[in-house]
């Protein structure tokens, strides 16, 4: 019998994760033991939560090393990316704040999982190796089937969780035996150690290749990639709408982290396999664009139309992955960020412009809402043209920025399609707009006041996406230093 | 004389037929049945990896060898996740089966465009 | 030879029954076939000397989670026939996955063609796949991933509850 030997526990380096984990801990039992808590007390512990560790997070730049046995990397990306989620899940918890005020589901269990779907995207953005990636994933997955069931009243959220969940586990077998293949041939998970095995003259045995391709298929189900996407319509549709915008926005970012991981291992980007992947990611990215935006137009639902764009827009990022430098990685980043603020803000006037019980869930809903609500007109306004990539806003900038990245990469034809598909999506989400603006609403509905939550996280996104695209240049500087540091 | 061929490819006709079920069968636990049979298709291909490690002629590193992978450790932690699913995924049917009295997933189908 | 025996047994007892987990019109047929399909696999894992996990898919999967499996089936009384019509979407799909399984034989077979040759199995040290190494490797190098799983079942755990239980007063709209 051998001693066993503690590896050194490097707890400095995950604190946000464990400050998070904490936070989520905390709520679960105060919500246990403390008799009729308030459901502000609980948005408060949560926020808390995040803020600290955001703050944490700060803390670790220009850390640079691997942790916990190789199974975590702090570098400068995660950083970055752990702070863009945590944004994201207070915008969310903001947003759930009002929407549970309407629609009186477990609030407590409610925000637990959240947390703990949140703490699932910051280990992806961590992983090292493909265990721990494994596990983020579906630590994200799991708490999001549960949340898009929430809404126990309504028989489209009890579906949509239901499709959600056979879809999520059928990805997950095909990541699963992905990494098998690659566990195979490496004789590790480790993504580093896979990193620098590849750039040795090792060519890619066939396994190899179909390992990395089963696991895009299954990273592809997660982010709804084209032939993937049919679950995403439904899903959005059904979700109570702050999990759709999580699942649009959080999970999204998480599946494109969880590929940069992946795909853009060191080393490795002369190696044939890198041509292999390229292509079939090319064809992916054409094949999404196209879909994507076919498929928004015929929309009469918001949220499937937002579903459908979001599809679209997987599109255009993983055009990132077809150009495989690093002005693409750097693209993708800011897109990300970019698209978290938009999708959010856009989901979150969703929820404004309802009342309990009647939601403004078709497109028509919304004529005549400049009359009645001016200020969440305009704000729908700015989500959308930043959604179609409209010059002031953080949109616009992004899609610049990825469609160079593939212009440079000599990828034309790709660039071409992207842009031509960006002069369609104009077609639909000027649509909503002309409803709101230029059609007589065709009965009276008076929405919700706004409450405070809602309100700040209206304003916080409008902030991200109009700072993002009048100033990129604070986020630009943060993400080139952290991907020259990759 | 049984070598890794063998088990990864009764691997990949036990996979494959959990994928076909997948597709096939529209009874909601039946599916997610599937599904487990594709996650152990996949675990038997792991075990199988582990059992006869594939040498190349680059050797390895001293510290890749320092890192490399443990499949069991691996193995271990996809059964824990596929019975969360599974435990998961039982409540989700169970709650669709209260609302609807029904858990084939073409007749409830209420999402449409 | 006995080994090659045993492998022929349990691998042709493993597709048989997993056939039947797809093929059975009765969910309590199909639950029936995934049980023999993983004890047939359990018996493979022996084979490949992995012990620990042998008996825990059959204490965790067979023990517990395929009678949780089963109970549902009982509670909901889901014993009536399903037929099985196709429309051509999923026609198409199933065509797709034939391909696709076709292709990892293809591509397995090119491989040993190829010159790619595959070792022979190792002796087996004694810890391979004992319990003793599987922990030994989960609580000091893998002491992540275990916490996260716990994290995961934890997660699951207060989901399964929430989405389970009947809608209680307090999800009731306040009036």
């Amino acid at each position: 019998m051998t001693s066993i030997q503690i590896p050194e526990l490097s707890f400095s380096l995950i604190a946000p994760e464990l400050i998070l984990c904490t936070a989520a801990i905390v709520i679960l039992l105060v919500d246990l033991y403390v008799k009729n808590v308030e459901r502000i007390n609980i948005t408060l512990l949560a926020l808390i939560g995040i803020v600290l560790a955001f703050f944490s997070a700060g803390t670790l730049y220009g850390a640079s090393e691997l942790a916990f046995s190789w199974l975590i990397i702090r570098d400068d990306m995660s950083v970055v990316i752990d702070q863009i989620f945590l944004i994201g899940a207070a915008l969310i918890v903001l947003m759930s704040h009002h929407y549970s005020e309407r629609y009186h589901f477990p609030y407590g269990e409610y925000i637990v999982l959240l947390l703990f779907s949140t703490l699932g995207m910051l280990i992806i953005s961590a992983s090292a190796d493909l265990i721990t990636l494994f596990l983020g994933v579906e630590l994200v997955s799991i708490t999001l089937f549960v949340l898009t069931g929430f809404e126990k009243k309504s028989l489209l959220s009890g579906e949509a969780s239901l499709k959600y969940l056979l879809l999520g586990a059928f990805s997950s077998a095909f990541m699963v035996y992905g990494i098998a293949f690659i566990f195979g041939m490496c004789r590790t998970t480790n993504l580093i150690s896979i990193g620098s095995l590849l750039s040795e003259d090792f060519i890619g045995s066939p396994l190899l290749i179909l390992g990395f391709a089963l696991l895009l298929v299954g990273l592809g189900f997660k982010i709804a990639l084209a032939p993937f996407h049919m679950w995403a319509p439904d899903v959005y549709q059904g979700a109570p709408t702050p999990i759709t915008a999580w699942i649009a926005a959080g999970s999204k970012l998480a599946g494109f982290i969880a590929l940069v991981r992946v795909f853009s291992l060191p080393d490795i980007s002369f190696h044939p396999l890198a041509r292999t992947w390229v292509e079939g990611i090319w064809w992916l990215s054409l094949l999404t664009m196209i879909i994507g935006n076919a498929g928004a137009l015929v929309q009469k639902d918001i949220k499937r139309m937002l579903a459908y764009s979001s599809i679209a827009h997987g599109g255009y990022l993983s055009m990132a992955f077809v150009s495989h430098n690093d002005v693409g990685l750097q693209a993708l980043l800011f897109y990300l960020a970019a698209y978290l603020f938009m999708t959010i803000g856009a989901f979150a006037v969703v929820i404004a412009a309802g009342r309990h019980g009647e939601e403004r869930r078709r497109i028509s809903d919304f004529a005549g809402l400049a009359k009645r609500r001016p200020f969440l007109a305009a704000m729908m306004s700015l989500f959308l043209l930043s959604l179609a990539g409209m010059p002031p806003t953080a949109g616009f900038i992004g899609k610049v920025w990825l469609f160079g990245s593939a212009i440079q990469a000599q990828y034309y034809g790709l660039a071409i399609v992207g842009i031509l598909t960006t002069l369609f999506s104009f077609y639909y989400y000027l649509r909503v707009i002309v409803y709101m603006y230029m059609r007589d609403e065709e009965k009276e509905f008076e929405a919700e006041p706004l409450s405070v939550s809602l309100t700040l996280a209206l304003s916080l996104s409008a902030l991200g996406v109009l700072i993002l695209g009048v100033f990129p240049n604070t986020l630009m500087k943060v993400i080139t230093n952290s991907v020259i540091v990759l | 004389m049984i070598s890794l061929n063998h088990y990864l490819i009764l691997s990949a006709v036990l996979f494959s037929v959990g994928a076909l079920g997948v597709l096939l069968r529209r009874n909601a636990l039946i599916i997610l049945m599937s599904v487990e049979l594709m996650l152990n298709a996949a675990n038997l291909a792991i075990v199988a990896f582990a059992r006869y490690p594939f040498f190349r002629e680059v050797g390895l590193a001293a510290e890749d060898l320092a890192v490399a992978g443990n499949g069991m450790v691996f193995v271990f932690l996809v059964m824990t996740v596929a019975a969360a699913e599974v435990g998961v995924g039982l409540a989700i049917i169970i709650n669709l089966y209260r609302q609807r009295q029904t858990i084939n997933i073409e007749i409830a189908n209420l999402l449409q465009g | 030879m006995l080994s090659a025996i045993f492998f022929w047994m349990f691998a042709s007892a493993a597709c048989f029954f997993a056939f039947g987990v797809i093929l059975a019109r009765n969910p309590m047929h199909s639950a029936v076939s995934l049980v023999a399909t993983l004890i047939a696999l359990a018996g493979l894992f022996l084979q490949l000397h992995a012990e620990f996990l042998a008996w825990i898919l059959i204490i965790v999967y067979t023990g517990a989670v395929m009678v949780l499996i089963i109970f549902v089936i009982s509670l909901l009384n889901l014993h009536r026939e399903e037929p099985i019509n196709l429309t051509l979407a999923r026609r198409f799909g199933i065509t797709f996955v034939g391909i696709f399984g076709f292709m990892i034989f293809v591509y397995l077979f090119t491989d040993s063609l190829t010159g790619f040759v595959y070792p022979k199995k190792l002796p087996a040290p004694e810890e391979f796949g004992s319990a003793a190494s599987l922990a030994a490797d989960l609580f000091t190098r893998y002491l992540l991933p275990f916490e996260l799983a716990s994290i995961l079942l934890t997660a699951a755990v207060i989901g399964a509850v929430v989405i389970a239980r009947k809608p209680c007063e307090e999800e009731e709209p306040k009036e």
